[in-house]
């Protein structure tokens, strides 16, 4: 830290300086890395090291130190020696459900993004409507559709569509395998929509405007300037958030949806890999089996992350290359020659 | 310059401070702040010094359920402070939890060293912290009992249940049975009659269903979605004689003869829509509405749901469960939870005289609280009950015929833990209501589920 050379070239008052600043700096952080390492790190290798051992909660196996087993939790996950759950058909839907929700919460964020992108009387209020989901209680929230989602006649949603005549006869909803999915991809959604629209909301305010002279002036419809300048401009953003929503929603952001509107059922129509690592731990007391299925999502999620830092990159790259050669024909036109 | 230098020292001051407020926190988080005896489900590595004894802070941790109406709480906290004023000794502190997250409470509780002194729980409670070795022999109780007769007012076999590798690790305490409870006047509507010996066998339920349906009432509602699953089917087949996908010599039976007759009554019943086909979304919760709107005729709940007693032999009736053949002995299942003594507790012998005297003295509980019935025989024929129509209906045709839920085997098992935790037979229920594969594929799919919970779980 303290460099002789530096010292001499740059006199030695800039250098005390310099590692001042940044004592005082590192010792701010000092409290808060504390709680990261305490709260996130060591229950962080405690899970690793659990993944490779044999811990379970129950019974007289439970107390002492548990017997190191090396990968035999994930060769068992991989195999699917758990006859009360297929892991490849809950991965396969956990997979289904993120993308589903982050689709159809991207195209609603999208679309309200624009909306409230024009300029209106009570923009504000309705931006504040738009972004309730956020700050409602997941768990208030999940309950209260939970209700809504009753199969009976009776049923709010089976009343609004049967008065609206989109159906004759109540729909199931929790009580059919395929409806129970509808239902908490329609919660997910709601869920995640809000924040999509703050994203691309303050992506599509950052596109100066200027750059649709051009396309008005050529007579570029709206859907034509949407697609070649607004939606090239706002994909970055649009790849930062999906990537986000993705880990979230395949992560620890469906389970408590789901537990409260369907508990995975009916049947394990609604089984995520949250749950299922949740009951392997608290129900089946098979702590080092559920870490391994942990750590695999995580490795999962990381190598989506990197999909998604590189889709970024490359589409960066192609954004650039389509600006340059739009400037190269546009100087063209104006008479200028080729290099 | 100077400046700088100031403003540097103000920097030092506040990194300084903001370390000092971190180190504080730390510091009151720690458990430390229990060793004067403020709470006695103090770690039982560390404090395991007694406060002096008669000293304020001698408490003894109860943790009881919610398991009756809105008085409940209530009646339990009189009780304890009758017990407080009456005894020498630490004082009991009750503390009362729900229902939902019970299970990771209790295991985080007691796996962290945190288990309060006494509890009442779930069924298998006495198993589960039993094998773990983190319960106190409670069998002074039960001999206790044995000889002034008390021990015979139980239902037999309710000591034996919680005896887990001959110790006492529970006291049963209360009955949460299960049973079928009917609307008379749709059964009036429909022409439906209750058999003179009070209760159907399976073939009449399914006539008396029909006749519902055919009357343009909806027949029965089960539960499809959350605990009360598991609990509708171990009622059924436990009711014709089958069991819960294991017998008694702790095998998986899943698909036993008398258990895949019941599944094919089933779904028969759901072929037919005599089971509304809503029932698989359903919440217990949920169930009791649609009944308690008389949109329904018949379903299967426990006890406590349907607690007005004026409706009792009017408008609603408790019935015994149906028998497969007549003549078979009735079984209605039953729950009969323990009350447990942690060994973390620093008062045992105390701890043991307060569960005693809970038992012996709670009839208020079920008289005024609503809270299903005692394990004991002698509190439930108090006067105060036997006037109550809903206890009367239930003390007379519920409780002679109640059965442990884990039906034939007598006793707990280690894999009935993780059997009932994540509610296998529940979900076979789910794909019986559901309809959607053949019985025997699914009896067969959760048969294989079973037998590898038994294979994992093996008993000592």
């Amino acid at each position: 830290m303290f460099n002789k050379a530096t010292k001499k070239k740059h006199g030695g008052r800039y250098v005390q300086g310099t590692i001042v600043r940044k004592s005082i700096g590192y010792s701010m952080l000092t409290p808060c890395v504390i709680f990261m390492i305490i709260v996130q790190a060591i229950p962080f290798f405690y899970g690793v090291y659990v993944s490779f051992t044999d811990k379970t909660l129950f019974g007289a196996a439970s107390k002492g130190t548990p017997n190191f087993i090396g990968v035999t939790n994930y060769v068992n996950v991989l195999a699917n020696t758990n006859k009360a759950s297929d892991f490849y058909q809950v991965f396969g839907f956990t997979l289904v459900y993120s993308v589903v929700i982050i689709v159809c919460a991207y195209l609603l964020g999208l679309y309200f993004a624009i909306l409230l992108n024009r300029p209106m009387k009570y923009r504000n209020l309705f931006r504040s409507l738009a972004f309730l989901p956020w700050f409602v209680n997941p768990m208030v929230m999940a309950t209260s559709w939970s209700q809504m989602f009753d199969p009976t006649v009776d049923g709010i949603l089976n009343k609004l569509f049967m008065a609206l005549k989109l159906i004759e006869e109540p729909l199931l909803w929790k009580g059919d395998s395929f409806w129970a999915k509808v239902c908490i991809i329609i919660l997910g959604v709601w869920k995640a929509y809000p924040m999509m629209t703050v994203m691309l909301l303050s992506a599509l305010q950052g596109i100066d405007k200027s750059i649709y002279e051009p396309a008005t002036i050529a007579g570029a419809s709206e859907i034509q300037k949407f697609r070649y300048i607004t939606f090239p401009l706002i994909m970055p953003m649009s790849i930062t958030v999906c990537a986000l929503q993705f880990i979230w929603m395949f992560g620890t952001n469906s389970y408590d949806n789901i537990m409260t509107v369907t508990a995975g059922g009916p049947g394990r129509a609604t089984y995520v890999l949250t749950i299922e690592v949740f009951n392997q731990a608290f129900k089946r007391g098979k702590m080092g089996f559920a870490a391994s299925i942990s750590l695999m999502m995580l490795l999962f999620l990381g190598v989506c992350a990197l999909l998604f830092v590189t889709v970024k990159k490359i589409s960066a790259r192609v954004a650039e290359k389509k600006e340059e050669r739009s400037f190269e024909s546009k100087f063209l036109e104006e008479g200028g020659t080729e290099a | 310059m100077e400046m700088g230098s100031r403003e540097m020292s103000i920097r030092k001051i506040i990194c300084l401070l903001l370390c000092l407020v971190l180190l504080v926190g730390a510091t009151a988080c720690s458990p430390g702040g229990s060793t004067d005896g403020d709470s006695t489900g103090e770690p039982g590595s560390a404090s395991t010094s007694k406060p002096a004894k008669g000293t304020k802070k001698e408490t003894i941790v109860f943790w009881n359920m919610y398991w009756g109406n809105d008085k409940f709480a209530d009646l339990c906290q009189e009780l304890v402070d009758e017990y407080n004023d009456t005894h020498d000794g630490p004082a009991v502190e009750l503390q009362m939890r729900p229902w939902a997250t019970y299970f990771q409470d209790y295991l985080t509780a007691v796996t962290t060293g945190n288990a309060p002194d006494v509890a009442c729980g779930s069924g298998d409670n006495s198993l589960l912290y039993g094998r773990m070795d983190e319960l106190v022999d409670l069998t002074d109780i039960a001999d206790a009992w044995k000889e002034d007769g008390f021990y015979d007012t139980f239902p037999a076999g309710s000591f034996e249940l919680h005896n887990i590798d001959g110790c006492q690790y529970g006291i049963p305490w209360i009955i949460d049975a299960r049973c079928m409870f009917v609307n008379l006047e749709m059964f009036e509507q429909a022409g439906v009659t209750i058999p003179d010996r009070g209760y159907f066998t399976f073939d009449e339920l399914y006539q008396a269903c029909k006749k519902l349906k055919a009357a343009g009432i909806e027949p029965m509602v089960l539960v499809g979605t959350d605990f009360m699953n598991d609990q509708c089917i171990n009622y059924l087949t436990v009711a014709a004689g089958g069991s819960h996908g294991v017998d008694a010599n702790i095998q998986a039976d899943v698909n036993s003869p008398r258990n895949m007759e019941v599944y094919n009554w089933i779904h028969k019943m759901v072929e037919e829509g005599l089971i509304a086909e809503e029932s698989l979304g359903f919440t217990a919760d949920q169930q009791i509405g649609v009944f308690a709107a008389d949109s329904c005729a018949i379903i299967i709940s426990n006890l406590e749901r349907i607690t007005s007693p004026s409706k009792y032999g009017k408008k609603y009736d408790v019935l015994p469960a149906p028998v497969w053949n007549e003549g078979d002995p009735v079984r209605n299942i039953a729950y009969i939870n323990p009350m447990v003594v942690f060994s973390q507790t620093s008062y045992p012998e105390e701890c043991k005289e307060f569960v005693k005297w809970w038992v012996e003295n709670n009839g208020i509980l079920f008289e005024e609280g609503a809270a299903n019935f005692s394990a004991s025989s002698q509190i439930n024929s108090s006067d105060a009950m036997m006037k109550n129509p809903r206890n009367r209906a239930i003390i007379e045709k519920i409780l002679p015929h109640t059965t442990y839920y884990t039906y034939p085997c007598e006793h707990l098992f280690n894999a009935v833990v993780p059997l009932g935790g994540e509610a296998h037979l529940g979900h076979m229920f789910a794909e019986l209501l559901e309809n959607k594969s053949s019985v025997q594929a699914i009896a067969d799919k959760y048969q294989a589920i079973v037998e590898q919970l038994i294979e994992e779980n093996p008993e000592p």
